[in-house]
């Protein structure tokens, strides 16, 4: 495990994620599931019970990989990284339509860049092909 | 000093990311022929990080070099003649892709360096000329004397700390950026939904 830097990475935002998703649904208590006003968590970043939901899920699936194998940590890693990235760059294309779900000046879309950034660059530049630990 | 090497080595691949995202940010609000210029740059940047960060190095330095220096030339020109302005691409976000793109090219510039020197190491000696001169102990005879699982973890630490680090970074300075471009502008921050009066239909008493 500490020979890989997918599975520490891995393991450490599983826990976060999972801990961000129970710790929204102590502020989001009456907030609507799809709700655009919900809760704070930490007093900076809003979240509904949908996000809760989906940090959850997040956590689970980051948590599984990091525990199971430095491959399934580096798939996980990698396919949240890039579908971060993917939706943030979509994102820039449909600001003034309905489907806009941005929030580019806000904590939490700090937080996602930075994540995205992260997980794509463990996942790309480390643990290559062949070379992934073992133990 | 080696520990700072390898946390820096994937700095370059984060820039490259933090330059396309910008880029392709400014390409949404811009018109004219910026625009698609805007795109191809920034999907070559993003190519190029995730690519070079498979491969672990800094891919096609002498294009990189050129590619960015063309571009850091192109920008300049934009906002010195105004063209930018007519192409609504706000300055501040523009200045943002120029930071990340001459961290791009001082990555290109000190990888072509240090192939200029290896070459040069690599050259035979003349004849006669330290022929017979015993090579110094390298890096290797140091190393040596410590243990390789303890290497491999300072190493695993390091890149997961540079990796970090150099996120948090490229995150600061683009996500100001990338909330002063249109698209940023128009999307609607979190906790301000509710602010906006929607017009109702039929709401004018027609």
């Amino acid at each position: 495990m500490r020979n890989s830097p997918n599975r520490i990475v891995a393991v450490i935002f599983g826990a976060v994620y999972l801990l961000v998703g129970l710790l929204g649904f102590a502020v989001t208590g009456g907030v609507g599931f799809v709700a655009t006003e919900g809760g704070l968590v930490l007093g900076l970043f809003e979240v509904n019970p949908l996000a809760n939901v989906v940090h959850l899920l997040i956590g689970a699936a980051f948590l599984i990989g990091g525990i199971v194998s430095a491959a399934a940590a580096k798939a996980v890693n990698g396919t949240v990284g890039a579908t971060y990235l993917l939706l943030g760059i979509v994102g820039f294309f449909i600001a003034d339509t309905a489907a806009n779900i941005l929030a580019l000046n806000t904590a939490d879309h700090f937080l996602h860049l930075a994540s995205a950034i992260l997980l794509l660059g463990v996942a790309l530049g480390t643990e290559r092909s062949g070379r992934v630990a073992t133990a | 000093m080696q520990a700072l090497v390898v946390a820096t080595r994937s700095w370059p691949m984060l820039a490259a990311f933090g330059a396309g995202l910008v880029l392709m940010a400014l390409a949404a609000g811009a018109g004219g022929a910026a625009q698609p210029a805007l795109i191809v740059l920034g999907i070559a940047a993003l190519g190029w990080g995730v690519l070079a960060l498979r491969a672990g190095r800094v891919l096609v330095p002498s294009v990189v070099l050129v590619a960015t220096a063309v571009t850091l030339v192109g920008m300049a020109a934009a906002v010195a003649t105004g063209a930018s302005v007519a192409t609504d691409i706000p300055p501040g976000p523009l200045a943002a892709a120029s930071v990340f793109i001459v961290v791009m090219a001082l990555s290109a510039g000190l990888e072509l360096r240090g192939r200029t020197r290896r070459a040069r190491r690599d050259e035979p000696l003349p004849a006669g000329r330290g022929a017979s001169a015993p090579r110094p102990a390298g890096r290797g005879a140091s190393e040596a004397s410590v243990s390789r699982p303890a290497r491999r973890e300072a190493s695993v630490a390091a890149r997961l700390i540079g990796l970090a680090s150099g996120a948090a970074l490229v995150a600061a300075l683009a996500t100001p950026a990338l909330a002063a471009t249109e698209a940023g502008e128009q999307a609607v921050p979190h906790g301000m939904h509710q602010l906006d009066p929607i017009e109702q239909p039929g709401g004018h008493g027609h």
